[in-house]
Order: structure tokens, then sequence, then C-alpha cells
């Protein structure tokens, strides 16, 4: 009998543990990363289809998963990108600031080249600039044209 | 005066070539994406200078010493160039020193290359020109707790027509009053060329 009440609760919090990602989620922000008011964004998918940005075309070349946190009130940033093809691939990437107004909160970053060997994947990071800078895009392009 | 047909012949076909040689110089120029990655040569460059920087600074931001949001005072000091190119380091801790100040997170106090304007000024505010309640007064001059230092080095290997090179940027930020190094970061940079 006990045995089956703590399998219940141990499966009960299992699955609390496991919704609790998006359950509490803060307004205006949708796994971590900040939105605004859009209310389209309802999977990790919808996520990454409203901050990411492809200069041109990027073939190979996926967003496969965008992860946001605060930290010491500035905005950490991890995007994992994922090099389809057995080949070497070269891209650039930046960073686009807006505030929460989303007006343009810093100036252009640079484009900073990306090496991404065959069949991997590379995890790139960043901080917002300034506490002003609480949302953001990402800008890819391809660079082995 | 008037000029015989063959002279004056000579004088069209000379106009002709002289334009179609300026023709063959001309050159073009655009502007360009001051940001954009530049590989006109494999050495140190913009996007070089820009990324170290870039770095460095969001790196910088988050040490505990910055991060604690009491605007810490920096001062900048030399950063060493032991590559075997010539590279402007001021140029590098100037955007470092740009990007932090914009950040809102750090103060800078007079380094020592702006040390003397600094005390020329302050001389200048002490003459008889200037009113002495809205003049600066001497000895009222901050100085920073911190300092910050670095260097560059790198690593240069050329066979068969490639040529590789590895460089690397190091910062590091010490507290002045206790000696302690409170934050450090570099930033590694490969470039290779090969001849096709």
């Amino acid at each position: 009998m006990k045995l089956t009440v703590l399998a219940a609760i141990l499966t009960a919090s299992i699955i609390v543990a496991g919704c609790g990602g998006n359950k509490f989620e803060r307004p205006g922000y949708a796994y971590g990363c900040p939105t605004g008011d859009d209310k389209k964004i309802k999977s990790k998918e919808d996520l990454i289809k409203a901050k990411l940005e492809v200069a041109g075309s990027l073939p190979d070349i996926d967003v496969v998963d965008l992860r946001c946190s605060d930290r010491s009130a500035l905005l950490r940033v991890d995007m994992d990108l994922k090099n389809d093809s057995k080949e070497v691939r070269r891209i650039a990437y930046r960073f686009r600031w807006l505030d929460k107004e989303g007006m343009r909160a810093w100036d252009d970053e640079s484009w900073k080249p990306l090496l991404i060997y065959g069949k991997t994947l590379y995890t790139v990071t960043t901080m917002s600039p300034s506490q002003e800078a609480t949302d953001f895009r990402v800008v890819v392009m391809d660079q082995d044209k | 005066m008037t000029q015989s047909l063959p002279v004056r012949l000579a004088s069209i076909f000379a106009f002709c070539v002289a334009v179609g040689l300026s023709g063959c110089a001309s050159e073009k120029t655009k502007y360009g994406d001051a940001r954009g990655v530049e590989t006109v040569t494999n050495q140190f460059g913009s996007t070089d200078l820009q990324m170290i920087a870039e770095s460095m600074t969001r790196s910088m931001v988050n040490a505990p010493v910055v991060a604690a949001g009491n605007l810490p005072i920096m001062t900048v000091q030399e950063v060493k160039n032991k590559t075997s190119e010539y590279i402007d380091t001021r140029a590098i801790t100037d955007s470092i020193r740009v990007e932090l100040q914009k950040s809102g997170r750090v103060r800078f106090a007079a380094d020592a290359a702006a040390m003397d304007q600094q005390v020329e000024e302050l001389k200048r505010q002490q003459s008889d020109y200037y009113d002495p309640k809205k003049s600066s007064e001497i000895g009222k001059m901050v100085g920073a707790a911190y300092r910050l230092e670095g260097n560059i080095s790198s690593i240069v290997k050329e066979a068969k027509g490639v040529k590789d090179i590895y460089y690397k940027f190091n910062l590091q930020l010490w507290n002045i009053q206790n000696g302690l190094l409170e934050w450090t970061d570099e930033k590694e940079i490969r470039k290779t060329t090969s001849k096709t």
C-alpha cells in the first residue's frame, strides 16, 4: 500500500516538474526568453522563428534550440546551431538588442565568423550589453559563398 | 592660327588614347559594412578587434566586482603586443572602454595617457581668468580601484602555401588596493590562408 502511494506521489512530481518549464512563465516570456506582446509563440519552434533572422539563404544550418536566463540583471542567451551537412560550414552571426518597447537598445554588433564541423552542434553564448537591452533578434548568414 | 589636317588628327588620336588609358586606371570606391567580416588578409583586422572587445566586455560585466552594481572605478593600462606584427592595442582597449562605459556598469578614471591633459586643464582653471567658485579644485580627483591590463600573443605557422595564425588576447582586472586578480578572460582567434 505504502509503496503504491509513494509511486503515485513520485509520478505526480515528475509530471509537474516536466510541465513546470512553461506553466510558471512570466508574462511576456516564453521558455525563459522575452517575447513582448507576441502571443503566437506556443512552442520552441515558434520562439526560434520569432527570434531568428536569416540573411539570404543558409542551407544545412539550423537553429535547433534557444535558451535564455537572467544573470545579474542582464540577459544570457544560448543558441544551438546544427550543421546537417557532412562538410565544414562557415557562417556569421550577430545579435540585435532591443529595449522593452522594441526600440534599438545597442549599436550594431560586429558580425562574428563561426566554423561548424559537419554533423555537429555548436552552442553560441552571449550576454546582453546593458540592462536596457531586454529583448533580442539573432541574425545568421552564410559565409561559404 | 589653323592647324593642318594631319596635326589635327594626331591631336584627336592622342586625346582618345589619353582618355582610354585613364579609363583603364579608374578606381571605384564604395562604402562597406564597418561591422562586416573582413578577410582581405590574414593579419590582425577590424573583425578581430571588434570580436575581442565585444567578447571581453560581455564577460567582464558578469564578473562579481562589476555585477555587484557598485559602479567600480577602473583605469586602463597597457595591453602588451607580443605578436610579430604591428597591432594598435590602444584601439582594442579604447573599444573595450567604450562598451563598458556604455553598459553603465563601470566608471573610468583618467589613465596615464590622459593624465597630462587632465592636470593641464586643472592648472589652467586655477588661473586668474576663471571664477574660483566655478573652477575644478586641485586634489579632488578620484583614483581607480581596479586596473585593466592584458596582452595579445600569436603563433604563426606557414607551410606548403598555407599560413596559419593563432591569436590569443588575454585581459585581466586587478584590484589596485590588495593586488588580487578579480577577473580574467581570453579570446582565441584562428585564421588560415591557403593559396589556391
